[in-house]
């Protein structure tokens, strides 16, 4: 070999050595820990692909550097892909370590259990059912995360290395972040909808369309949103232009869709949990609530679209009997009107930190604009299927109440098979609202005094019972459901 | 350490790196892996380059194509590195590249090595532009934004 030789191949294997030593590092860490832990059956599968796609990474770094090195556009190609692959780790890496944390004593398994079931009932996911990997965060304000796509990146890998189908993920394969001091809770993570909300707007396709195109959810809003960025920009004049502005509001409308997605869902219990949750993390600030960050529309709007959602669907009957009070609160907290669907754009709308006072608040009425079309979409997804109590909700709760203050847990209730999870979203809120209120009876019977005389320490371990008995029951309900 | 949102920023730019890449390796024919997959890597990359020239990223199936360049600092990163401030300005450049993968999946031994090396350079350039934005991805607001609300036209 020449000199020439020498140096490129020695500077190619000192550049491979670093993502090799990473790479098998962070193989071993998973295997050690599924030595030791035991994982959901999701998580493995994700695990799996990390084992995987971890070996075949060892073995193309080894391939690349018995390559031929001709010429400096050899050299480029060569330093490139170990760029490409030390970046898809990067990336990657990310995820592993939160998903090997979350084992099986870490995650609230009927909870997530619930999640996938009421995605497999409103989905008709050409993909096959949802398959969600559970991972543990360390932020407690997990609403405000954005994830990457789990299969973005595993395109890169299949790509990047020419693996064909070779390895691949399971294609309805998401992340759920559940932060870890959350742990077994069950009201807080009603909040996960959330999340499988932005599961959905990765993953839902439009197959129905003319010419049998498979449209995505963000190509469907652009075209919906089209008319009202150029209302407010009539000079734009070229596609890309109208791209970059969509681009801009976009996390602000999917955000949106993932809220109103999850009350559809799970019901006002998301609505008032998300509430407590940041009145808990300080977020909630009247003064702040109008701004907008790169990622997040204001509270305002936020909780605005919330609230009226909820009095739209057949939710307004059961918060006028028990979680008024919660949203009453936030409605004069935030100041929003009865009819929030006309927003006022505030006067200074960005976080000072993000923009300067001043910027134009044009990307916030395009914004406001376009949220008739991120409602119709949520519709759109949510098809025939509305999550809204089944049947007479009203009975159902004096029931659910009946059991819980007298300490049982009602799985009594379902002893019949259920055909859908509509009741146990029935359930969950009963169960929510009540905790929310003094619960004097059950105090009486269980403490003998009024919830006024009693410690801090019991009153929290009694409304903690609440909750395990709910999940004690929801896991009950779910046996019966095939899975 | 990367945040969560930069992340999602990220893997687009990683996209095109990996694409830019692929296309080179293709070009220079290395044996990373079988002929028949370059061919089919260069089919890829002559529809994406289809897709980017056609210049409608709003519409559905011109979207899916752009594959890489679906988001819009991903066209520009390719705009820049062509050196032009416009796709009108940039259209003659990329059919120009269309045209020497064409040749190189038809009949490579026609390709004039230069002309090759020259297009094998523009896509190494893009791979480089894309790492560098993976690991600094632009912060604020983009400039075409920027340009379009300065232009004042709130209602």
């Amino acid at each position: 070999m020449s000199a020439r030789d020498d140096h490129v191949k020695g500077d190619l294997r000192r550049r491979a050595s670093r993502p090799y030593r990473f790479v098998s590092r962070l193989r071993d860490l998973v295997r050690e820990s599924r030595g030791v832990r035991s994982h959901p059956s999701d998580s493995e599968k994700f695990l799996d692909f990390v084992v995987n796609i971890a070996e075949q990474t060892l073995l193309f770094l080894n391939k690349l550097l018995h390559e031929e090195v001709p010429t400096d556009e050899h050299v480029g190609v060569l330093r490139g892909k170990i760029a490409d692959l030390e970046a898809a780790w990067t990336l990657l890496q990310q995820l592993v370590k939160p998903v090997v944390d979350a084992d099986t004593l870490h995650v609230p398994q009927p909870v997530v259990s619930l999640v996938k079931r009421r995605a497999k009932e409103m989905l008709s996911n050409p993909a096959g059912d949802p398959v969600l990997a559970i991972e543990v965060l360390s932020e407690l304000n997990f609403v405000q995360i954005r994830q990457v796509n789990l299969l973005e990146i595993e395109k890169q890998f299949r790509e990047a290395m020419g693996l064909g189908s070779a390895i691949t993920l399971p294609p309805s394969l998401g992340i759920l972040g559940v932060p870890y001091s959350h742990g077994p809770a069950l009201f807080m993570n009603s909040l996960l909808f959330h999340e499988l909300g932005h599961y959905v707007f990765e993953r839902w396709r439009d197959e129905r369309v003319e010419n049998m195109r498979t449209i995505d959810l963000r190509q469907r809003l652009l075209e919906k949103v089209e008319p009202a960025i150029r209302s407010h920009f009539p000079e734009i004049d070229n596609k890309d232009r109208l791209e970059a502005m969509f681009e801009f509001i976009l996390p602000w409308w999917e955000e949106i869709f993932c809220d109103l997605f999850a009350v559809h869902m799970v019901g006002p219990v998301f609505t008032c949990v998300f509430w407590e949750y940041m009145n808990i993390t300080g977020t909630i600030d009247a003064e702040k609530a109008d701004l907008f960050h790169a990622s997040h529309p204001s509270d305002r709007f936020r909780f605005g679209e919330q609230v009226f959602l909820l009095s739209k669907l057949d939710w307004s009957d059961v918060l006028s009997k028990s979680g008024i009070e919660v949203v009453e609160t936030i409605r004069r907290d935030l100041e929003i009107a009865e009819n929030c669907y006309e927003h006022k754009i505030p006067e200074r709308p960005y976080d000072p930190q993000w923009l300067p006072a001043g910027f134009p608040d044009t990307p916030v009425r395009v914004f406001s604009d376009g949220l008739a079309v991120v409602r119709e979409l949520v519709n759109e997804v949510m098809g025939e299927f509305a999550g809204k109590p089944e049947g007479d909700f009203g009975k159902e709760d004096k029931n659910i109440r009946l059991c819980l203050e007298h300490g049982i847990v009602p799985s009594a209730l379902y002893r019949q098979k259920l055909d859908s999870s509509d009741r146990m979203i029935t359930l969950i809120n009963s169960a929510y609202f009540f905790q929310l209120s003094p619960m004097d009876k059950l105090f009486k019977i269980v403490k003998g005094v009024d919830s006024e005389s009693i410690p801090i320490a019991d009153d929290a371990r009694l409304r903690q019972r609440v909750e395990e008995w709910t999940l004690k029951a929801i896991s009950d309900i779910l046996q019966h459901f095939q899975m | 350490m990367l945040s969560e949102g930069d992340s999602v920023a990220r893997a687009s730019y990683l996209g095109v790196s990996v694409f830019a890449n692929t296309v080179a390796e293709a070009l220079l024919g290395l044996s990373l892996r079988e002929k028949a997959e370059y061919t089919k890597v260069l089919d890829d990359a002559i529809g994406v380059l289809k897709a980017v020239e056609s210049g409608d990223p709003s519409n559905a199936m011109t979207a899916a194509g752009l594959r890489p360049f679906r988001g819009y600092h991903q066209r520009v990163t390719l705009l820049s590195v062509l050196k032009s401030s416009s796709l009108d300005d940039a259209r003659s450049k990329i059919s120009r590249i269309i045209g020497i993968l064409e040749a190189q999946k038809d009949k490579p031994a026609t390709l004039d090595e230069e002309q090759r090396k020259e297009v094998v350079r523009i896509f190494l350039k893009l791979a480089s532009e894309a790492q560098y934005s993976f690991h600094r991805p632009p912060a604020g607001v983009p400039q075409a934004v920027r340009e379009l609300c300065q232009q004042g036209t709130t209602m």
